[in-house]
């Protein structure tokens, strides 16, 4: 290794931001949902027709509208954490209200896109494809509850002063998991909604 | 943002169908990749972690998206 190499390395944060343990959740998460990703991807590969034609049933414009919601609030986490490292508490409360905001608004737009659905006569029993998309849409929709929950937990702590420049690591650990949930949502949206 | 419209413009204009598939979903995962590796590396902050910890996203995204190739190759 060269010495600048070396030196770029012996740089580096020992650990990811937030607490470890989110960590391992998270790549816990990952995996659980790339298994679902494959298993949707290789039953496709056996059901072509039967998911091409009922792929043309989901709302696009919904999937995409969400992406640029949940990418919009991620930033804006990014903004929270920065600004909770510079000490500006206050900010950082901001910050965070605006991803609750927009995080909310994923919500919204599911919630339409589910009613949409059922109110078609659409389930899970419906066929391969739905039993699929409901239930990748409808686990990666708790995972964004659960964000919006753990979000609004380290926003009420904020705001009693429970953060400062030297003791952040909940608003690290919150963003990191709001961070997955985006990642999540960014390859299931493609591959579910678009990829035929 | 600008990636995400031209998934959905692949998609609300039946790009795939009427092109054909195998360029366009090159395309479409290359784009999953580059979204989430730039959100693990700039949003997560793994950019400035050591190595084994930045790694290990940016190979679940390699496996994913190749696998989900090899699975639409398939078909």
């Amino acid at each position: 290794m060269s010495e600048t190499n070396l030196t770029q390395n012996q740089n580096r944060e020992e650990y990811p931001p937030g607490d470890l343990v989110i960590w391992i959740f998270i790549y816990a998460e990952l995996l659980v949902f790339g298994v679902l990703f494959l298993a949707y991807a290789f039953s496709r590969s056996n059901n072509l027709e039967l998911f091409n034609e009922s792929q043309k049933l989901v709302n696009q414009e919904a999937g995409a509208l969400n992406t640029l919601i949940l990418i919009t609030s991620s930033y804006f986490v990014v903004r929270a954490v920065a600004a909770i490292r510079e000490g500006r508490a206050e900010q950082c409360g901001h910050w965070l209200l605006a991803t609750m905001i927009t995080g909310s608004g994923f919500i919204v737009v599911k919630l339409y896109e589910f009613s949409e659905k059922f109110g078609a006569g659409i389930s899970l029993s419906t066929n391969t494809f739905f039993t699929y998309y409901l239930s990748m849409t409808a686990f990666h929709f708790m995972h964004v509850v659960l964000g919006l929950i753990i979000l609004a937990a380290v926003w009420f702590k904020n705001r009693r002063g429970g953060y400062s420049q030297e003791d952040h690591m909940g608003v690290e650990t919150g963003a990191s998991y709001w961070h997955m949930v985006d990642l999540v949502w960014i390859i299931l949206f493609p591959l579910v909604y678009v990829i035929r | 943002m600008a990636l995400t419209l031209s998934t959905l413009a692949i998609g609300k204009f039946d790009l795939i169908d009427s092109i054909g598939g195998g360029p366009l979903v090159a395309f479409l995962l290359i784009t999953i990749f580059i979204k989430s590796a730039m959100i693990s590396e700039y949003f997560m902050g793994l950019k400035v972690v050591r190595w084994r910890w930045r790694m290990i996203p940016l190979i679940y995204l390699i496996i994913v998206c190749g696998l989900i190739w090899i699975a639409y190759n398939r078909a």
